[in-house]
């Protein structure tokens, strides 16, 4: 639920209400160094200090010089959803619909504007009553739609997560590093502050390898968000945040009712059954200083020609297959093996000549990961084979880790195995799920969750602004007297004329289970030690 | 009833005068009927129905209502207030003649607040 006042919520409740909504669209896309943001006791009301995304931090998007086109927008909506597994990462999308009648959003008409009516415009769209405003979106335009006949201008629009599912990583590899750690490592290469995100810690052991250069940064962390459990999103204001799979577990009070007095339609489903899970992972990890490749002869690849210079790649492979170097110590010319990375040469392929070691250079080498260059130099005056190479170094390896076989007999029973997967085990396969204990987790979690088909309500509600993804609710059903309570696992807000402002809620009803926290549960009661 | 005013123009009086401001709020009802009102405001809209003019006349309120982007209304008896002026977007319908020697015309418009 976003922090709002009493008087805000009094607001919301209210049989009469007058909300106003705010878009604001930075199409010039300038980042105002000078921007102050207000102070109590410093900045003057209605002064030029702006007024921050949220209370206790500067988001990502607060700098932007926007433009407020209110008075032209005829209709928003704003959508976001988790998908039916509960991990991953969330987009909200906004659409949003301008009045062009004025051709101010025309491709070139308008003089200031015109030239910047493009994508990946920074956009926000606020909502409140009374004055009081909260942030609902936070994100980008995509390219604008122009109709000449409607004059209607729609823009399609992805919250912050759209920023980074477009960049890309240039960091080093990850060895031993907490899956939090790593995310907050991606994001602030990307330009965030630590102020404007929110990591949860990791709940298992540190990730023992992950390459993350040229990935793009939203596939690795949907990767460690189904490794964990986890859920990543950009919330209201634009504070990434990801939430550990304990986040919607632990006791929460409800933060807000359903009933038949605030409720305009339910549409009943149920969750999917799922009773029988397996987990598989093959994550690499880091062994003791050794000897990782050997070249045992030469050949016609591994020569040397006179006055020029041959690329020789290290392929690192074992019995499990691909593994890949942390580190590597580049040889050094010692005809006789001595324990660490060394090379041999010589005038003929196999070795019977002299060495001719004094005319060849290892000119530069580059790890890869799951390989190693070497590019050596001739300055004589005859070919040279590099005859032998053996490299040493810190491997990181594959190992192989399944899950107990995590299913409810009970449920199968009942339901039959997996009946909305066609009858098949499900397999997660996710090499960075780190041991056997996240593997169990993993499959255990949603077991436990989905082997009963639990309520999933799409609720027409009296709009409810501050609601947020994770809000725990209770929902009254009047028919049955029977009361749910249900996680917020979506929502679909937006207004449009005549002042319809109108909100659909998705709720996924949770067992009742409480996890024991410390300073919070008592020492033998019934909440039970989380995973 | 006093005069009203179209671009601050005398225009023929209309026979009838009907003002009917655009509520723009919409109302919610719950599963038990509970009621949500919520409202942004309202737009002045008024209805002018002129019974018979001449096609001089109908031709000039014509013109002014298909000229420009927006007319000025102004009306110096408007309820409650005495008068009502704003500035609006016009919409008229023209029916048929009403006869062949020296025809008038029943004009309609409706001018919502901009």
């Amino acid at each position: 639920m976003q922090a709002v006042s009493t008087n805000f919520n009094n607001a919301t409740l209210a049989s009469y209400r007058e909300p106003k909504f705010g878009v604001l669209i930075s199409w010039l896309k300038n980042v105002d160094p000078s921007t102050s943001f207000f102070k109590l006791d410093y900045s003057h009301l209605d002064g030029n200090d702006k007024l921050k995304g949220v209370e206790s931090s500067v988001s990502f998007f607060d700098r932007y010089d926007y433009v407020n086109e209110s008075a032209y927008v005829e209709s928003w909506r704003i959508t976001k959803k988790v998908s039916s597994r509960p991990w991953g990462v969330i987009m909200a999308q906004a659409e949003v619909t301008l009045n062009n009648a004025s051709k101010r959003f025309l491709p070139g008409y308008d003089p200031v504007i015109g030239d910047h009516i493009l994508r990946d415009r920074p956009i926000k769209i606020s909502v409140g009553f009374n004055g009081e405003f909260i942030n609902l979106f936070t994100g980008f335009t995509e390219r604008p739609m122009n109709s000449i006949v409607n004059r209607k201008t729609k823009l399609q629009c992805f919250d912050a997560m759209s920023y980074l599912s477009n960049k890309k990583s240039n960091l080093p590899p990850f060895v031993d590093v907490r899956a939090h750690d790593i995310i907050e490592a991606l994001l602030i290469e990307q330009g965030f502050a630590p102020s404007q995100f929110n990591i949860e810690e990791s709940l298992q052991q540190p990730i023992g390898y992950l390459s993350p250069k040229d990935k793009v940064v939203t596939d690795i962390i949907q990767d460690l968000c189904e490794a964990e459990g986890a859920l990543a999103f950009v919330d209201e204001q634009g504070i990434v945040q990801w939430w550990n799979r304990l986040h919607s577990t632990y006791n929460q009070t409800d933060q807000w009712y359903f009933d038949y007095t605030n409720m305009k339609d339910i549409e009943w489903d149920s969750t999917s059954v799922i009773n029988d899970v397996s987990v598989r992972a093959r994550p690499l990890k880091p062994a003791a200083y050794n000897k990782i490749f050997e070249l045992a002869e030469a050949s016609e690849e591994t020569v040397v020609p006179p006055g020029g210079s041959t690329d020789i790649f290290a392929e690192f492979r074992d019995d499990e297959g691909e593994f890949v170097a942390i580190s590597v110590t580049p040889p050094i010319y010692i005809a006789n093996n001595v324990g660490t990375s060394v090379y041999s040469t010589n005038f003929n392929m196999d070795g019977s000549g002299a060495p001719g070691n004094s005319f060849i250079t290892l000119t530069s080498t580059y790890n890869f990961g799951n390989k190693y260059r070497m590019t050596f130099a001739n300055s004589g005056t005859q070919p040279i084979y590099i005859t032998n190479i053996q490299l040493y170094g810190q491997p990181a390896k594959v190992t192989a880790i399944s899950s107990l076989p995590q299913r409810n007999p009970a449920s199968i029973d009942e339901y039959g195995l997996n009946p909305d997967d066609g009858g098949n085990t499900i397999t997660i396969e996710n090499d960075l799920v780190q041991d056997a204990v996240a593997a169990n987790t993993l499959g255990y979690m949603l077991v436990r969750f989905f082997s009963t088909p639990m309520a999933r309500l799409n609720i027409s509600n009296f709009s409810a602004p501050q609601i947020q993804i994770g809000d725990a609710v209770n929902i009254s059903i009047g028919d049955t007297d029977e009361s749910l309570s249900g996680i917020i696992m979506g929502y679909s807000i937006g207004m449009e004329y005549p002042s319809k402002f109108d909100q659909q809620v998705y709720v996924e009803q949770r067992s009742s289970q409480t996890y024991f926290q410390l300073d919070h549960s008592q020492l033998d009661g019934t909440d039970r030690l989380a995973l | 009833m006093g005069p009203i005013t179209l671009n601050l123009t005398a225009i023929p009086q209309p026979n009838t005068v009907r003002e009917n401001p655009d509520q723009v709020q919409t109302d919610q009802v719950s599963i038990s009927g509970s009621r949500q009102r919520d409202r942004m405001g309202k737009k002045n809209k008024v209805d002018l129905t002129w019974n018979f003019l001449t096609r001089t006349q109908a031709a000039a309120l014509v013109e002014m209502f298909e000229t420009g982007t927006v007319v000025y209304y102004n009306s110096l008896s408007s309820d409650p207030t005495g008068e009502l002026a704003f500035t609006g977007l016009a919409t008229y319908e023209q029916d048929a003649y009403l006869n062949s020697g020296d025809p008038l015309v029943r004009l309609s418009a409706t001018i919502v607040e901009v």
